[in-house]
């Protein structure tokens, strides 16, 4: 069955991204998608409030199946079209369908968490963004094990260190933003920052 | 005396059963005699056994659940109802769901039946026909819901039997009809074998289901008597301590402060308005815990609809050859060509599905309709949402204050229980000697109490022994049932069991408290413990117990008997293929699985039953061997030869 919540992330961010980039691949909306999907835990909703999950791919970047066959749906529906090899583009008739599901209450909840994680390109790089994102805990921890899980899982360790760090990340914050954008960017430097070996000290 | 119409399987078809991958079409035809299933181990032996009674009954046992946890016919069969789904669920391949069935051809008390039925859905038909004197007795058939025709079969082979109710027959088909691989013996099982007593020797099925119900009844009644006799203890208690506090008093003149008795009772009424307030909070949260899961299941009807409906919507643009639902009919379509059945009962959904979803007139209106649908219950589930978070935050603020007052009341009591250590003889200093009428009423009041106790506990006794003797002289009657029809079952029993084991072999009937048995003597002595006979011995014996039963109170059965050569001792196979062939040779079928190797069982099995008395079906036709096996199959096609030779 197709996922509705996957099928408006899919236009929406695709939307989005097209908008910034020209066009947008499969594999970066599923980043987007992820940063999303852990921006709305930063604001405090369960993980159950995403409606469909993430496993890490054979690059150990995030993958999520209902994705993938929104795509593949919305292409064999001419809402998505090919557009330079692998790359993607939102039609006409696509962007009209995400304006009707765009006055859904239940897509209402999701924008500001989508919005948040497109704009953070505006105020850093889409590389920075690709690169900080594999440097999150959860992601970072599957980077090390050869089994494939489920990557929002509130029992495992890595997920106990994302969260504590957006804890710090508030506390830091003093909730100084009415939006999630400037967090996101903050924690997507600390993270690539952190790699870099800034913090090692 | 009646004898009961067990059913004999004449066919029986597996369609789409993924384990067995060769094929999605399984046809068997038993005959008379023999029907035995050889292959190696881990090809489906067991599961072909799990099938049949599957489609008998609507029921797989348990392996891990012994009859004596539940203890009861009926808590038995609706306990292990859910099992089957689970069982099946590793079995079958997900897109096979749907159309993965069994379907069995039997004949039973003059009838011919024929039924389906479908691996997740263990209370339904898909199909049922039942044929007496050449004429389908199921009336307006097309009128009836696959949970109708589950019903009219358990009625007419419950009726068709003989028994009284549909949970007896698969009790006596899971533990008599079936020797499975979970080995749960007669012997040495006194619960299993007092309700095969009751079944096989009073004949009267409804007298089984009464001893059931008395054996309930009596345990009922003694819990409650311990029940009262613990609470009469206690009010004993409680007098004995009042009267010799009593005592004391006269020699201790001394008092506690009025103060202090004034702070004592306003910490009672205050511990006692709050602990009211603590119940009335328990029963607000309880009743948000309901309204929270109404709501839970509201909304998640409301998402599976608009799931459902977004899903369907969305695919009306797909194209023909990729939508899912014209696939999944097509799919449908190919199951009834390839099973020989007419496919056209399809064509009309068909021709609508693609009228009202490829066609582009009616698909503008379409589109616009799901989209206000949709909508609407967008609105639907934003609402609730709403809802249910009022309630969640009612709830937590309940929780909250439910601690508060738990809190102030933990306290209050320790501020009593100070006072009451404080003070010796505190409790007995409320009653002031001007109160001493009060004490004595007091005391009165609890010893009334305790009569009353007393009281009650004798008539839940009396009760008790009503039914401890209804029950008694049910036992009696069978005791008699089973003497007068020992001088016919007992030389079947012991010509089988000593044609096993070469000893001279006793059953007697024993009555305990608790009920009744049968008990084996084997060379006169009594073989009560399981390892006064090796594990082999056990099962075959166990195996002859039930060939006699069948015997004893049948004309005709099927057994099933999963893989016996597994445990048995060499210089036993081939005395145990010739017990076999001997209950063949009565007219009784048995249908066998076995590990296809040198064993002398199935050679001696062949030799006596011959090839008009034994089919031999190979698991190789069904699925396909492990690497190992395969090595090995030059040696399985020798022991295959090698039986074939025997059965001529």
């Amino acid at each position: 069955m197709i996922q509705s919540e996957a099928v408006f992330d899919t236009l929406f961010l695709g939307s989005q991204l097209q908008n910034r980039l020209s066009d947008f691949s499969n594999y970066e909306l599923q980043i987007f998608a992820y940063l999303s999907c852990l921006l709305s835990l930063y604001d405090g909703e369960p993980v159950s409030f995403w409606g469909y999950s993430f496993i890490k791919n054979d690059l150990g970047s995030p993958y999520s199946r209902e994705i993938n066959e929104s795509i593949e749906a919305l292409i064999a529906k001419r809402e998505i079209i090919k557009s330079d090899g692998d790359f993607l583009r939102i039609t006409d008739y696509g962007l009209s369908e995400l304006e009707v599901y765009s006055s859904f209450r239940s897509n209402v909840s999701r924008l500001k968490f989508l919005q948040a994680a497109c704009e953070s390109i505006n105020l850093i790089s889409y590389g920075q963004v690709k690169e900080s994102i594999s440097q999150e805990p959860i992601l970072k921890s599957a980077g090390l094990q050869e089994q494939r899980r489920l990557l929002i899982d509130i029992d495992s360790p890595a997920f106990s260190i994302l969260y504590d760090q957006f804890e710090m990340l508030k506390v830091a914050l003093e909730n100084k933003f009415s939006n999630l954008v400037m967090p996101a960017v903050i924690w997507l430097k600390y993270l690539g920052d952190k790699n870099l070996g800034k913090y090692d000290s | 005396m009646d004898k009961y119409n067990f059913p004999i399987l004449t066919k029986i078809i597996i369609k789409n059963f993924s384990i067995y991958k060769k094929t999605n079409l399984i046809t068997v035809n038993i005959k008379d005699g023999v029907f035995c299933l050889a292959g190696a181990n881990g090809l489906g032996k067991s599961t072909f056994i799990n099938i049949v009674n599957y489609g008998l009954t609507g029921i797989v046992r348990r392996p891990e659940a012994e009859f004596s946890q539940d203890n009861s016919i009926p808590k038995f069969y609706s306990r292990s109802k859910s099992f089957a789904v689970k069982y099946f669920d590793r079995r079958i391949d997900e897109n096979l769901r749907d159309i993965a069935s069994i379907s069995i051809e039997l004949t039973c008390g003059g009838k011919i039946f024929y039924i389906e039925r479908n691996f997740f859905e263990p209370d339904a038909l898909s199909k049922l026909e039942i044929y007496e004197d050449g004429i389908n007795i199921i009336e307006d058939e097309q009128d009836l819901t696959p949970s109708d025709f589950d019903f009219i079969y358990k009625q007419e082979i419950t009726k068709s039997i003989g028994l009284q109710d549909f949970d007896q027959f698969v009790f006596i088909q899971i533990f008599v009809l079936t020797f499975d691989e979970s080995h749960q013996l007669l012997f040495w099982d006194n619960s299993l074998m007092e309700r095969v007593l009751y079944l096989f020797f009073n004949l009267d099925p409804s007298k089984a289901k009464l001893a059931d119900q008395l054996r309930k009844d009596v345990s009922t009644f003694e819990s409650n008597m311990r029940n009262l006799q613990w609470d009469a203890t206690q009010k004993q208690k409680e007098l004995t301590s009042l009267i010799n506090q009593l005592e004391l008093s006269t020699n201790n003149t001394q008092l506690v402060d009025e103060e202090i008795i004034n702070q004592y009772n306003d910490l009672t009424s205050a511990l006692s308005d709050g602990l009211e307030n603590i119940q009335k909070i328990e029963s607000d949260v309880k009743e948000c815990d309901l309204l929270l899961a109404d709501f839970s299941l509201k909304l998640s009807s409301a998402k599976f609809e608009y799931d459902s409906l977004f899903s369907s919507s969305f695919n009306r643009d797909v194209s023909l050859e990729k939508d899912p639902a014209i696939l999944s009919l097509l799919a449908s379509i190919q199951s009834d060509v390839c099973g020989g059945k007419d496919p056209a009962h399809h064509f009309e959904q068909l021709k609508k599905l693609i009228w009202e979803t490829k066609c582009p007139g009616n698909k503008i209106a379409n589109d616009e309709s799901s989209v206000k649908k949709l909508q609407e219950l967008d609105e639907i589930i934003f609402r609730f949402k709403g809802d249910q978070d009022k309630i969640q935050e009612r709830k937590l603020r309940l929780i909250k204050e439910y601690d508060n007052l738990r809190n102030v009341a933990n306290e209050i009591t320790s501020e009593i229980d100070e006072i009451e250590k404080n003070n010796e003889n505190f409790r007995l200093n409320l009653y002031r000697p001007s109160d001493k009428q009060g004490l004595a009423s007091f005391v009165n009041d609890i010893k009334i109490q305790i009569g009353q106790l007393l009281n009650y506990k004798k008539e839940e006794s009396k009760k008790r022994d009503e039914k401890r003797l209804e029950l008694k002289n049910l036992e009696r009657e069978l005791s008699s049932q089973y003497l007068t029809a020992e001088e016919f079952f007992m030389p079947i029993f012991t010509e089988y069991a000593r044609s096993f084991l070469g000893l001279d072999i006793n059953i007697f009937l024993q009555t305990y408290a608790k009920g009744a048995t049968l008990v084996l003597e084997i060379n006169d002595t009594e073989r009560r413990e399981k390892h006064q006979l090796s594990e082999s011995q056990r099962y075959f014996i166990d195996i002859a117990l039930r060939m006699a039963l069948i015997q004893h109170s049948s004309l005709h059965a099927n057994i099933l008997i999963d893989t016996p050569e597994g445990s048995l001792d060499i210089a036993y196979e081939s005395r145990a293929g010739k017990m076999f062939a001997d209950f063949t040779k009565k007219g009784f079928n048995l249908i066998i699985t076995a590990n296809i190797n040198s064993s002398m069982l199935l050679l001696q099995l062949a030799e006596q039953c011959k090839a008009a008395f034994m089919q031999l079906e190979r698991m190789t036709e069904w699925t396909t061997l492990s690497e190992v096996q395969q090595q090995e199959q030059a040696i399985i096609e020798k022991a295959f030869v090698a039986i074939e030779k025997k059965l001529g």
